[in-house]
């Protein structure tokens, strides 16, 4: 698979995690340890994400 | 329609939604997370596109990389007190502090040169964004209201600056 599917598959996915996020955060009543679940899983994608945009 | 994401992910973290330092922290930062994951895609189809050479796109994917490996420190900073037991504002303020200023993006910014106008300033209308949600989390952690806090300049120019 060349770097740009690879990365474009990233990109993808973080969408496809923002769409959830978008979609619990409009159902309101996060807890704090929710939303850090939820920043922990984002912030895993999108450094996974920059390091294939990175060719790392 | 990114840009509208953004922009409601800006009015988010800016609208002081929580009332306790912790879930104000929490919901920050996720914040921060969402605004980094909405400018991913962008600078890749402005690099596919040959509208950002390879060094340029990788001085942008730096500054994303170190906002949110700070992001994640200032997440775990904020964890810590919680299970401390810690819920004075004031600690999760100088948290975001620590933060902020290891991100430093202002200085980061100014030393990011995109040579392709437009893309010089799409780019920097997202890093931008970026950087208002960072100095929006300790107004947030510190307000812990339910009301809407004054939105800065910033969301209002991203309400009218379109984007392809």
């Amino acid at each position: 698979m060349d770097p740009n599917t690879i990365a474009s598959l990233a990109l993808a996915a973080i969408n496809a995690a923002l769409s959830i996020i978008n979609h619990l955060k409009s159902s309101g009543g996060l807890t704090g340890d929710q939303l850090a679940t939820l920043a922990d899983q984002q912030d895993a994608a999108n450094i996974e994400a920059i390091k294939k945009l990175l060719g790392d | 329609m990114k840009a509208r994401r953004l922009i409601l992910a800006l009015v988010f973290v800016l609208s002081g939604c929580s009332k306790d330092p912790y879930t104000a922290s929490m919901q920050a930062s996720l914040s921060v997370s969402d605004s980094v994951a909405q400018a991913l895609p962008i600078i890749q189809q402005l690099q596919t596109s040959n509208l950002l050479t390879p060094a340029e796109a990788k001085q942008v994917y730096g500054y994303l990389q170190s906002v949110t490996v700070g992001n994640q420190a200032f997440r775990s900073s904020a964890k810590s007190l919680h299970a401390a037991g810690n819920k004075t504002a004031a600690s999760y303020i100088s948290a975001a502090d620590t933060f902020v200023k290891a991100v430093n993006s202002q200085a980061a910014l100014a030393a990011i040169h995109i040579s392709n106008p437009q893309s010089q300033a799409k780019v920097m209308l997202y890093l931008q964004a970026i950087d208002t949600v960072l100095n929006g989390i300790q107004t947030v952690i510190s307000s812990g209201q339910t009301t809407p806090a004054p939105a800065p300049t910033i969301t209002g120019e991203l309400l009218w600056i379109p984007i392809q």
